[in-house]
């Protein structure tokens, strides 16, 4: 019984959530990929050796561009070059419309499978339009 | 053999962070000698429950580094009045005297502290003088 009981509460830790920023002015979001606002107030550490799937979410506030999006990408402490988080063509979330913002689950690239900083990015801007976020999180699987 | 695929599966270690405070371009004007409450407020507090967990470790983000011997560290409480160091000898710390994404060394977490408790950030050894500037900083426990 005791080992059911531990059991089911294991069963129930199987997501965790990896908050990223909060609320955030993306001021004049630029076409090209940016770190998020042009700072690095927002890069995470953390440990992602037993995590196979990630998602992003946010709440978007403020309208922006219709080609404008945010994804993660990652480094390790060993390697300055950012990388895609995922390879997936969905791991994204859209800074098009205002509302709560979810991404489908993606597979994470294998090199991240470890402990790494994290960092959200934008594109797609043009330069004068500012979407504003808040919320901003990887649920990770 | 399926229940216990599953139930391996389940427990795995994912990562789970608490975070402290998650705003850009937080100047912690003279930072003090003495240990004070992060940019001296209590605005920061959370609570958690840490009875599950065994280790945690502190990471920061550091837009401007602070004085040499400048140090942040968790403290944890059960009441909301007295504070204690979450690790032995206040650990785990991140010590402010460079710049970019810091994490402590993984420490076992106190006894006292596997439970419900309030936690908060605090910091030690500025020389009232420098102005360290902060971007995210949160508790990942395992």
């Amino acid at each position: 019984m005791i080992g059911v009981a531990r059991r089911q509460r294991a069963l129930r830790r199987i997501h965790s959530v990896i908050p990223l920023s909060s609320y955030y002015v993306l001021t004049n979001m630029p076409l090209n990929t940016t770190e998020l606002g042009g700072r690095t107030d927002s890069r995470i550490y953390v440990d992602l050796t037993e995590v196979t799937e990630v998602r992003i979410m946010c709440f978007q506030s403020v309208m922006g561009t219709a080609t404008s999006f945010l994804t993660v990408q990652y480094r390790t402490v060993s390697d300055a070059t950012w990388r895609a988080l995922s390879n997936s063509f969905s791991f994204f979330v859209g800074l098009v419309a205002i509302g709560n913002k979810i991404s489908a689950w993606a597979p994470i690239v294998r090199g991240a499978r470890g402990d790494v900083i994290l960092r959200a990015v934008t594109a797609g801007g043009n330069g004068i339009v500012d979407p504003t976020i808040g919320g901003l999180a990887l649920e990770v699987r | 053999m399926s229940v216990n695929k599953r139930s391996s599966r389940a427990v795995r270690n994912l990562p789970v962070i608490f975070p402290f405070s998650l705003s850009v371009n937080q100047v912690w004007n003279n930072m003090p000698v003495a240990a004070t409450e992060f940019i001296n407020t209590a605005a920061h507090r959370f609570v958690a429950d840490l009875t599950e967990y065994t280790e945690a470790r502190l990471v920061v983000n550091r837009n401007v580094a602070g004085f040499a011997n400048a140090i942040l560290y968790p403290m944890y409480s059960i009441d909301n009045v007295n504070f204690y160091s979450l690790g032995a000898n206040n650990t785990p710390s991140v010590p402010l005297s460079a710049t970019g994404v810091y994490p402590s060394s993984w420490v076992p977490i106190v006894s006292g502290a596997r439970r419900d408790v309030y936690l908060t950030v605090v910091g030690q050894d500025g020389n009232g003088i420098a102005d360290p500037n902060f971007g995210s900083i949160y508790i990942e426990v395992r």
